[in-house]
């Protein structure tokens, strides 16, 4: 009896040891037929930004990286609160991640967390393609200021997301949607404003815009003594008495009410919902649109942690330059419909722009995350504002 | 009553002496929790220390203070939590145990399918709570197959709201949470010593009077102790309520808000102390409440 | 006790109220709903993690699909990654028991002051969420040198593994037949030899239990694993969770079955060798 439990402990680390050997050498990213690893060493990207789209689309151009840049890449999915607790944790010369892909809100926190990062705008000699990039977006981020410490690398829309087989004649606007909800009563989901995801709290604040909130001022004062934000926020009160309730905890809720058929149309990122579309993870039929007074744009960013080894540190550059290269940001463009962090558009297919919208008229209508304040007390409060069915 | 004198005459529980009073024997002693404390205080106390003490700081990070605790006790919100959260974990150890201890007297049985049944017992466990949370969802959604088949069955009962609900919220706690008392209860009632059952009937006690004074009481150490697993697990639940448990949200969902969406560590940590707190005051009430009386056994 | 003649009552009625028939029909439905209500969630899953279109209120998906295994192979890189929750989980169990065994041992039937507050202190790491200790535990492990190594991230989840194998040792040892104990003293072998080879029999099914338990925990940690894992260490359930992201709960599902079944091939393995009572029941007393 004994003999047959020690037997099962065993089998178990033998066949954890066969696994976790071929797992001890970092885990290299899709082809594992590669041959011996890279010549200019190896750097840990660790990915907290994109989900099982992107860890898919990384697993595919990945090995492309290490053949052309002659390093060894060990991709690492992570979680964003996580990594800052870690990269809290790690001092100088300790750090084992050499580059990581952050929200913005994130890469804001970590900042204000005093983490420290490489300065890539010294770098321009080993990251050339930085001149691809917008030179606002490298000086700051959502309110924040990066300084020249991180890039983005791609640029994320939230747009209206309705299933055109339920919803024939979807809003054209805030004020159309508002006039219209009686229409869709209990089936316009929303994402709780305190969820660990944005989407639901940057859905109200598209909202209070399109109410005609000025998010320009500052928050609390005088933004949030404004006629309009009180007028806004009794608005959204009685739109949202009209949400199916009770709003989903985090995004993993409201997909599955959308696939189950109880959600018609919420705001979300469009990259995302096409693509998993076209996964088969969501209704064929769905579709996706933005509205003129603007909704949120986003965008992911890459940094590279000052913590890390010196070896690491070398290989970020490279890398972050491979991954702003326009072959690298066409890909991304075209499999995964999501924006390119660079302004170089000759290249761009036209027929793209069937399925999302041109970017130029994207570029007008994006709000970015601004005025951080208004956010993170949307983040707290936003919930009370959720008016009852 | 017979069963009674027979059920303690023949307790083996209340016979172990305490050893360790010699030197030696409190050498031996030490030596055996060395490791336990040892690594406890290496890898769990450092830890916990950094806790307690971000739970002194205000939200801005200076401290110490206690202003955090004084939020918190008097915060209508945050009390609301505690108490749904006790609820639940209450709630699910006494479900747990109305399961466990029917299910373990007919699994005792041996009938036919009954290694397949003891199996399926332990799924719960081995499915990672994320998924199993969107699994339950999706089952008792309104218009899921559950529903369907209730609507079959009591045609005109209307759709059982289960999702989002308090009731709901028990179901699927005790789907996941059960299986520890089920296993702790089915060890101790099989591994009880059916003679002593068997006497208790020879001496004319009816079915119910043998397990009320024999069967339960001879098996409550073992109930008692998954029951306590339950009860944690329950008190610390996430990925449920996160999922299904809409507008509900009990501590562990409330901490992760505040410490993670929020970045209020200090909150966060503070909430976290008095979880620690509350859950060990009712633990320790739990056992000082349930523990068997013990009688030594006259040789 | 085993001498005198007791009228000996058929198995199957032992142990159970004697029921009339009506009685019987009705444990068995209530048998058979209880069944209903475990297994209904892992239809779902399998459901989910095979089918493809379970749209829109559905009785069950458009198609059936092997996608989204072939999605979790090829992007997650399974048999790395589930042979890394293994080994990190059979690290976890025996660390759990080394530390656990005897401490449980020590509380059951040693003289202690303060059991409880000892017993209290023991299951402190399981009243409060990971999360909330986890910087601290990052930093430690860093300053170890633990980080992204298999023992690492074990040490870590031991510490929420290691209170069930206290608890539920401590109740199997406190409930060890004295007499056994007595009759080999009496029969002369030594204190170790007698613990050893007379304890550790008795105390099997629960010590099964304490294992399942340190494993399923191990297995399942996931805050713990995101602050000490690396490359090297990535675990099937950090894995799952951060595949999910914003709603891709049939790949999660996929990745799910494909620890499901690892899983409960032990158990049934372990099974056979042991009579499935002695795991999921107990050893039958003298």
């Amino acid at each position: 009896m004994r003999t047959s439990f020690i037997v099962g402990i065993v089998a178990m680390l033998v066949v954890g040891a066969c696994g976790g050997a071929g797992a001890g050498s970092p885990a290299a990213t899709g082809a594992s037929a590669l041959p011996a690893p890279g010549s200019n060493g190896s750097i840990t990207f660790l990915d907290s930004a994109g989900g099982a789209n992107f860890q898919a689309f990384f697993a595919k151009i990945l090995p492309d990286a290490e053949k052309e840049l002659g390093i060894k890449i060990s991709y690492l999915p992570g979680s964003g609160a996580d990594l800052l607790t870690r990269l809290k944790a790690q001092s100088a010369g300790q750090g084992d991640v050499g580059l990581t892909l952050l929200k913005p809100d994130v890469l804001g926190n970590m900042i204000d967390a005093k983490i420290p990062f490489s300065t890539l705008t010294d770098a321009k000699a080993e990251i050339p393609n930085l001149s691809l990039i917008d030179a606002n977006d490298l000086k700051e981020a959502f309110g924040v200021a990066t300084t020249g410490r991180a890039t983005p690398f791609w640029r994320d829309q939230f747009g209206i997301v309705y299933d055109s087989a339920k919803i024939s004649k979807p809003p054209t606007s805030w004020d159309d949607f508002y006039a219209r909800r009686a229409e869709w009563k209990g089936h316009i989901g929303m994402i709780r404003p305190d969820a660990a995801s944005g989407g639901g709290r940057l859905m109200m604040r598209d909202f209070l815009i399109g109410a005609g909130v000025d998010f320009s001022k500052t928050f609390p004062d005088p933004l949030q003594t404004t006629p309009e934000w009180a007028a806004g926020l009794a608005k959204f009160k009685e739109f949202s008495s009209n949400f199916y309730q009770p709003l989903a905890g985090e995004p993993n809720t409201l997909f599955q009410q959308f696939k189950s058929g109880d959600v018609w149309i919420t705001e979300y990122a469009i990259d995302f919902t096409l693509w998993s579309a076209d996964q088969g993870l969501l209704q064929q039929s769905v579709k996706a649109s933005v509205f003129p007074t603007g909704m949120y744009g986003g965008a992911a960013y890459l940094a590279a942690p000052a913590n890390a080894s010196a070896d690491q540190k070398k290989n970020a550059n490279a890398l972050i330059n491979w991954l702003i290269s326009e072959k690298t940001q066409l890909r991304m463009l075209t499999e995964m419909y999501q924006y390119m962090a660079i302004n170089k558009f000759d290249a761009v297919p036209a027929k793209i722009n069937d399925r999302i919208p041109a970017w130029d008229t994207v570029k007008a209508r994006r709000i970015p995350l601004g005025n951080l304040p208004s956010y993170n007390w949307l983040k707290e409060n936003g919930g009370t504002y959720v008016g009852k069915p | 009553m017979a069963a009674e004198q027979i059920a303690v005459a023949s307790a083996p529980v209340a016979a172990a002496p305490r050893r360790g009073n010699g030197g030696e024997g409190r050498a031996l002693t030490v030596l055996m929790l060395g490791p336990a404390i040892a690594y406890i205080l290496a890898f769990f106390a450092y830890p916990l220390g950094v806790t307690f003490l971000t739970s002194l700081e205000t939200d801005a990070g200076v401290g110490p203070t206690l202003a955090q605790y004084q939020n918190i006790l008097t915060s209508e919100k945050y009390l609301g939590a505690l108490a749904l959260t006790t609820l639940l974990a209450v709630g699910t150890t006494i479900l747990s145990v109305l399961l466990a201890v029917p299910l373990a007297l007919t699994l005792r049985q041996k009938m036919r399918g009954h290694r397949l049944i003891r199996l399926l017992i332990l799924t719960p466990l081995m499915v990672l709570a994320l998924i199993s949370a969107l699994g339950l969802l999706i089952i008792w959604d309104k218009n899921g197959w559950l529903n369907r088949l209730f609507s079959h069955l009591a045609p005109g009962g209307g759709p059982l709201s289960i999702d989002y609900t308090v009731p709901g919220l028990l179901l699927f706690y005790t789907w996941l949470y059960a299986p520890y008392t089920i296993l702790t209860t089915l060890s101790a009632i099989e591994g009880l010593d059916t003679n002593v059952e068997e006497a208790a009937r020879v001496s004319g006690g009816s079915p119910w009077q043998v397990f009320g004074s024999v069967t339960f009481p001879l098996s409550w150490p073992g109930i008692r102790s998954g029951s306590i697993l339950t009860f944690l697990l329950a008190f610390g639940a996430f990925n449920v309520p996160i999922i299904a448990g809409g507008d509900l949200r009990p501590l562990a969902v409330v901490i992760y808000t505040e410490a993670s969406t929020f970045q209020h560590f200090a909150r966060g940590s503070a909430l976290a102390m008095l979880m620690a707190v509350v859950s060990l005051v009712v633990i320790t009430v739990y056992l000082r409440l349930s523990s068997p009386p013990r009688r030594r056994v006259r040789a | 006790m085993s001498q005198i003649a007791l009228p000996m009552t058929p198995a199957r009625t032992r142990g159970m109220p004697a029921v009339p028939h009506l009685g019987r029909i009705l444990a068995y439905t209530l048998l058979f709903a209880f069944l209903l209500y475990v297994v209904s969630p892992f239809i779902a899953i399998l459901t989910m993690a095979f089918g493809q279109g379970w749209f829109g209120g559905r009785l069950f998906p458009e198609s059936v699909t092997l996608r989204w295994f072939e999605w979790a192979l090829n992007v997650t890189h399974i048999p790395q990654v589930l042979g890394n929750s293994f080994l990190i989980a059979a690290l976890c169990v025996l660390i759990s028991l080394i530390i656990g065994v005897p401490t449980a041992w020590a509380i059951a039937r040693r003289r202690i002051p303060a059991k409880s507050l000892l017993l209290t202190l023991v299951l402190l790491p399981k009243t409060i969420p990971p999360i909330t200790f986890a910087l601290g535990a990052s930093r430690e492990f860093y300053a170890l040198g633990l980080v992204n190594t298999h023992i690492g991230v074990a040490l870590a989840h031991a510490v929420l593994a290691m209170p069930f194998v206290v608890l539920i040792m401590t109740a199997t040892f406190e409930s060890l037949d004295e007499r056994v104990f007595e009759a080999g003293r009496v029969c002369g072998g030594s204190w170790l030899r007698n613990t050893v080879h007379l304890a550790m029999p008795m105390a099997l099914p629960g010590l099964m239990a304490a294992t399942l338990f340190a494993l399923i925990t191990s297995l399942n940690e996931f805050t713990l694993t995101l602050v000490t894992y690396g490359p090297g260490t990535l675990t099937l359930t950090v894995q799952t969770y951060l595949a999910i992201g914003d709603g891709f709960q049939e790949v999660a599902s996929a990745i799910s079955v494909i620890l499901l079944l690892p899983s409960l091939a032990l158990l049934v393995l372990i099974q056979r060798q042991i009579r499935p009572e002695a795991i999921l029941g107990g050893v039958k007393g003298l």
